[in-house]
């Protein structure tokens, strides 16, 4: 190993931890975004537990519009999805659809907290374009951490201490 | 033919109910109502939307023309059959939030009044605003039964 | 091999990326210290960079001394070895690897606990507090001299016109006149919220004066002043005793209740019986000693025993008006300040039992016994007048509304200045009905005095109420609050409003 590639090394560690604490001090997903009304495949990255303590169960909220929901079972972990009235009906193969999955949930596993780990959902995203954000609660052996805060109409998420996480949808291709 | 004099009656009706709204800068004042007294107190209700960017807040309000001793703005907290309320020092108008005062919840007590009021009768009221400064309203005691404090339909 | 690389220094840097925490202090948060400390250290979950740490004392002022450092994940500041006893706090900002800054504060105390004792240098030299005594002494004399004096005026005229009385009823209705007359000046600087020293400026009497309390003492003083003039007028004497009496009904939150037909001649009818027994205590101890005392104690067992089912119809009356149901006389102030009375009216009607059966006649045997049936009126009892409607509770320290999207905050401080406070906060929907979150945050700031939040929980007394007690508000000046309201798992609702603190 010579001194360039430490060097080359060190800057793209430099950028990486830059770029990083924008993203990873909080539950995010890993593609940031995805054409409106298409089928995407949501990436929760969880990169930490609760002050220490390991994650032993995340919740996440499915936002109005977003449909079809499927997550992705997970061994040592327990899926569980909670339904209920949608707050946008939606049609499909030309019937009104009013119920579907509102929350999903992974438990009875134990993520420690240096480790890192992702869980995954298919969805169909609404027909829109802008942002949208998927509160999460993540629970742990000790406390919790509640990534649910939601910017309010035109302000930056950048401000606030544990924001829901963001996917901006763009213009359908 | 009927259903323009139904239109042109609807917009008099909106006129005569934004009659009685007020403006002071980025504050809007809205519908400003009282009921019937049978003693020395009274109550006032209104309604303040702040349309800015800034946050402002009720600081006090002032009686106009000696109608009464003195006006307080008051918290009612209820909880089930059991209710307490208490004089407040601050109501505040946070951006982009209307403040309602009307039964049950916030609300202004008109104290030592000289006469009970009576429906049809106009109280002038000041409020003071921490950024928008004194505002000069007129309150109208409405026949008891109607809902002060909310208006609809503009 | 640079992949290699950066891969394992993405893994290294991994658990960095969280935001720095606060793990503990020494000394923590709330603790109480006999001594002053060498230093402060602050140990974090990850390195950290101090950007500014800093001990303020309880005036809010920066404690001067070396500045903070920091090594690897612990912060430490020196402390100046001359730390007089008190209350401090440790306001602390900090950055962690991912450079977003983090910041807040800890309490602590030397020689005093910040969660146990109050603060005696900060309580005590406050006008409100001693004007508060000395209007609730001022008030209880002025009853006692009121009633004493109505009271021996209508001895004279009802029961025994020979009663050398005349002195006592002078002398107790100049000093009604008096304490009147001040009760007037005092309200108004209550109102106005004036410094004691404006008792000597116009405004606080006129203040005062245009009040119903105002009103209600005029008037007191107006039949004071025809009795004192008209001394030898039987009629005027009488009527000014009436008058002076009766205008206690005009004022208070009891005799303003609804329905007003039934509240103000029941406290009327009250205060003239109350002001009959008070009065009579005197002129009756006297005429004791004389040749006709049987035919006095007689007679005046007639009126008693009236006035005692008088007393106690009206009292029930208003009583009933003011508390509905049986849990509002335990609950509150007001309740049992009553049931008090009720005992003493029980033991009021004991007595005068033992007059009329028992002491009557001894006296007709020729045996003097001094002691009578009487208690302290009722009503003088009640310190707590109303100054609102009956709903309304007493107004201590202060209260702010504030509100966000579609639920409001109802943020009461007691009493509102620098130092220990009891801060609470009531959670209810738009139109004041009340809901409990799952979970509620405060965090309190003060930037001028360089105060990080302090984070603290409140604890629920009640649906929606909670309530937090300490020496938090340290120092005076402008305080933010920001409340943190869990409305469901996935919904957090803060709301933010500043709150001044006085000295």
């Amino acid at each position: 190993m010579n001194c360039i590639t430490l060097h080359a090394a060190g800057i793209a560690a430099l950028a990486v931890i830059a770029t990083a604490h924008i993203a990873s001090a909080h539950v995010t997903l890993e593609a940031r975004q995805a054409p409106a009304a298409s089928t995407y495949k949501a990436v929760f990255n969880v990169g930490h537990g609760c002050e220490g303590s390991p994650t032993t169960k995340i919740r996440i909220q499915i936002p109005a519009g977003v449909v079809g929901v499927k997550p992705m079972p997970k061994p040592g972990w327990e899926v569980t999805v909670v339904k209920g009235k949608l707050a946008e009906p939606y049609m499909d193969h030309g019937k009104t659809i009013t119920e579907g999955v509102t929350e999903v949930t992974w438990s009875g596993g134990k993520l420690l907290d240096e480790h890192f780990d992702q869980f995954t959902a298919r969805l169909t995203l609404p027909d829109r374009t802008g942002e949208i954000w998927f509160p999460v609660v993540q629970e742990c052996e000790k406390g919790a951490n509640r990534w649910i805060e939601i910017p309010a109409a035109g302000k930056s998420a950048d401000d606030l201490k544990s924001p829901a996480a963001r996917l901006v949808l763009t213009p359908k291709p | 033919m009927r259903s323009i004099a139904i239109a042109v009656l609807l917009m008099l009706g909106a006129t005569a109910s934004l009659a009685h709204d007020y403006r002071a800068g980025t504050l809007e004042i809205g519908h400003p109502a009282s009921r019937p007294s049978t003693g020395r107190t009274g109550v006032a209700y209104f309604a303040v939307t702040n349309k800015g960017d800034a946050p402002d807040r009720l600081t006090g309000i002032k009686v106009g023309g000696g109608f009464a001793d003195r006006a307080e703005m008051h918290a009612t907290m209820q909880d089930g059959d059991v209710m307490r309320m208490r004089p407040v020092q601050v109501i505040d108008v946070p951006p982009g939030q209307t403040v309602t005062l009307a039964p049950g919840g916030l609300h202004v007590m008109l104290l030592g009044l000289k006469a009970p009021l009576k429906a049809g009768d106009e109280m002038p009221l000041t409020l003071v605003f921490e950024r928008a400064g004194a505002v000069d309203i007129k309150v109208m005691v409405e026949k008891a039964g109607a809902t002060p404090g909310t208006h609809k339909g503009h | 091999m640079r992949h290699f690389l950066i891969l394992l220094l993405w893994l290294a840097a991994a658990p960095a990326w969280a935001h720095a925490v606060l793990l503990d202090t020494q000394p923590g948060d709330g603790m109480r210290l006999d001594a002053a400390p060498a230093e402060i250290r602050a140990r974090f979950n990850e390195p950290v960079d101090a950007i500014a740490v800093r001990l303020i004392d309880a005036q809010g002022q920066t404690v001067a001394g070396p500045a903070a450092t920091a090594t690897d994940s612990t912060v430490t500041l020196p402390v100046p070895a001359n730390l007089s006893a008190g209350l401090y706090i440790v306001s602390y900002r900090v950055t962690s690897a991912d450079s977003h800054p983090v910041a807040g504060s800890v309490q602590f105390g030397i020689g005093i606990g910040p969660t146990a004792e109050g603060q005696a240098h900060v309580a005590g030299h406050h006008d409100g507090d001693r004007l508060s005594w000395v209007a609730a002494l001022n008030r209880a004399l002025f009853y006692a001299s009121l009633f004493v004096a109505a009271g021996s005026a209508l001895f004279i005229v009802l029961v025994n016109a020979g009663t050398p009385a005349g002195r006592v009823l002078s002398g107790a209705a100049a000093l009604a006149i008096v304490t009147g007359a001040a009760r007037i000046g005092l309200q108004g600087l209550a109102l106005a919220d004036l410094p004691a020293g404006a008792l000597a400026s116009v405004e606080s009497w006129r203040v005062g004066a245009s009040t119903t309390l105002g009103q209600s003492i005029g008037l007191t003083i107006v039949g004071l002043a025809a009795m004192l003039l008209g001394r030898r007028s039987t009629p005027v004497v009488l009527s000014g005793a009436i008058i002076a009496v009766g205008a206690v009904a005009l004022t208070g939150h009891a005799a303003t209740a609804q329905p007003r037909w039934v509240t103000t001649p029941a406290i009327f009818v009250h205060a003239l019986c109350v002001a009959f027994w008070l009065g009579a205590l005197w002129p009756l101890d006297r005429a004791l000693a004389r040749p006709d005392a049987v035919a006095i104690v007689r007679r005046f067992s007639v009126l008693a025993g009236v006035a005692v089912a008088l007393l106690v119809a009206s009292g029930a009356a208003i009583a009933a008006n003011q508390v509905r149901g049986w849990a509002p006389l335990v609950d509150t102030d007001y309740g049992r300040t009553l049931l008090v009375k009720l005992g003493l009216v029980a033991a009021l009607l004991l007595l005068a039992a033992w007059n009329k059966w028992r002491l009557t006649p001894e006296l007709a045997r020729g045996e003097t016994t001094v002691l009578l049936g009487q208690t302290p009126p009722p009503r003088a009892l009640n310190l707590h007048e109303g100054h609102a409607h009956g709903a309304g509770e007493a107004a201590a320290g202060i209260a702010v509304v504030t509100s966000a999207r579609d639920r409001q905050v109802l943020i009461e401080i007691d009493p509102g200045r620098a130092g220990r406070n009891t801060i609470e906060l009531t959670f209810s929907d738009t139109a004041g009905r009340v809901v409990t979150p799952l979970e509620v945050s405060l965090f309190l700031a003060q930037s001028s005095a360089g105060i990080e939040p302090i984070l603290r929980q409140p604890e629920k007394v009640a649906n929606g109420r909670y309530r937090l007690t300490g020496p938090e508000l340290a120092v005076a000046g402008r305080w933010l609050f920001r409340v943190e309201m869990l409305v469901t798992d996935f919904d957090r609702l803060v709301f933010e409003t500043d709150i001044d603190i006085k000295p």
